[in-house]
């Protein structure tokens, strides 16, 4: 009898354990959007992470319905941009990037920083590099307009491997291992070999924020929203091609 | 609290610097925002969040997809809704009214979004685009400051009113 209950729990065991890893990776991003490298909203779990300019804030959405505030965090100032990834929220703030672990997702606890001259910096991430883009405007203060790729394997320790001059970047979003920067225009740079980010291609559009999803980028600009269609490119690496303009 | 209080100098000093060359103004040096606050008494602030004929887009924001659902913020009003199911041929569907809002989250059928200090949770049906408010949290988020950083302080703003948006001040004298 002994024997048959613990088989029954080893196996309950194992039941919800598969349940839990299919309920992080196949639902979660179906259920969910998906936003830009601006953003400040991100959900993970049962729980939504926003940022203002001064905290991080935590609400448990386990009843959609009935969001609850459970937790502010403080984390300096001018916050500008949040990104989740996997157990990590990268944070964008005019004085640097921030790396938050989320083991105890009600208690976000800080694992690095990354600081810099003040200017305005959204961040994003993969499995091993975090790719930030810094750019200066009246309210940012200082002439500083650059990409800079970190190795992140090590997330307590954040390492610069590249830092390159554009004219005035600002949101970014990744196709597998080019990133697409909006810049003066929409340049795209293959990071496979991240020290040498090599430009490939640009698109002739001027952008503030991109989305990829699949093959279909979607580029937010002051006068136009524009989508593409992403394919692989003999020559280039990556190819778009233009599918519509919202006039704005 | 050591580092914030240092951050905040810093800030202050940056801040001040840049303000320092184009205020001298008869030897009289003035500190002001060229904006003023736009504000809705808080009772009309929480009545105001509605689905609304689609309009066309002013300034602006930042972007989100939910399915074929496509929003773009515009700046301190609201979000435009689109249909995208077809990329080559996006279709404007309505326009959610949100004063005071720059982001959302979805999940599910559930919008949640900084609507000025609050956050918000609205459900919406994408069949029948509507919306309803299920849950709002106030005074969780810092009062929206000016676009060229100043907060509320300086100005008269009513009681029981919330701050949704900035315009520049009359130029006329």
């Amino acid at each position: 009898m002994k024997k048959l209950l613990c088989i029954f729990a080893s196996i309950m065991a194992l039941i919800s354990c598969q349940s839990d890893s299919s309920n992080s990776e196949v639902t979660a991003p179906v259920a969910d959007g998906q936003g830009g490298s601006l953003a400040r909203f991100t959900l993970k779990g049962d729980y939504l992470y926003t940022v203002d300019d001064f905290d991080l804030n935590v609400f448990n959405v386990a009843d959609t319905k009935d969001p609850v505030a459970v937790n502010k965090v403080p984390i300096g100032f001018a916050i500008e941009t949040l990104f989740g990834y996997k157990d990590y929220l990268y944070i964008g703030s005019e004085t640097g990037m921030f790396i938050y672990s989320l083991a105890n997702p009600e208690f976000p606890e800080k694992l690095s920083s990354v600081q810099h001259f003040t200017a305005c910096d959204p961040v994003i991430a993969n499995d091993t590099h975090a790719f930030v883009t810094l750019h200066s405007n009246a309210v940012c203060g200082n002439d500083i307009n650059v990409l800079e790729i970190y190795d992140v394997r090590n997330v307590t320790e954040p390492i610069l491997l590249n830092s390159r001059n554009l004219t005035f970047p600002k949101g970014l979003g990744l196709y597998g291992n080019y990133l697409f920067v909006c810049d003066d225009e929409i340049k795209v740079f293959d990071v496979s070999i991240p020290e040498e980010s090599k430009l490939v291609t640009s698109i002739k559009r001027s952008a503030f924020d991109v989305i990829i999803r699949n093959d279909l980028l979607i580029a937010i600009g002051e006068s136009g929203l524009y989508q593409y269609s992403l394919s692989s490119d003999t020559d280039t690496g990556v190819a778009a091609t233009e599918l519509s303009t919202i006039q704005i | 609290m050591k580092n914030r209080l240092l951050f905040f100098l810093a800030f202050i000093c940056i801040f001040l610097q840049g303000c320092w060359p184009e205020r001298w103004e008869d030897d009289v040096v003035t500190f002001e925002s060229e904006y003023e606050p736009v504000f809705l008494d808080r009772t009309d602030f929480e009545k105001s969040v509605n689905v609304e004929n689609s309009l066309s887009i002013g300034t602006s924001g930042k972007i989100y997809i939910k399915d074929n659902l496509l929003f773009i913020n515009e700046v301190n009003k609201g979000f435009h809704v689109f249909d995208n199911s077809d990329p080559t041929n996006p279709k404007s569907i309505k326009f959610l009214a949100a004063p005071g809002s720059t982001d959302m989250a979805i999940r599910s059928n559930m919008i949640y979004i900084n609507q000025a200090t609050d956050l918000i949770a609205v459900e919406y049906s994408p069949q029948t685009n509507t919306a309803s408010l299920t849950k709002r949290i106030p005074n969780t988020f810092p009062e929206l400051r000016s676009p060229d950083g100043f907060d509320t302080y300086s100005f008269d703003i009513p009681e029981n009113s919330v701050v949704i948006d900035w315009k520049l001040k009359n130029q006329t004298p």
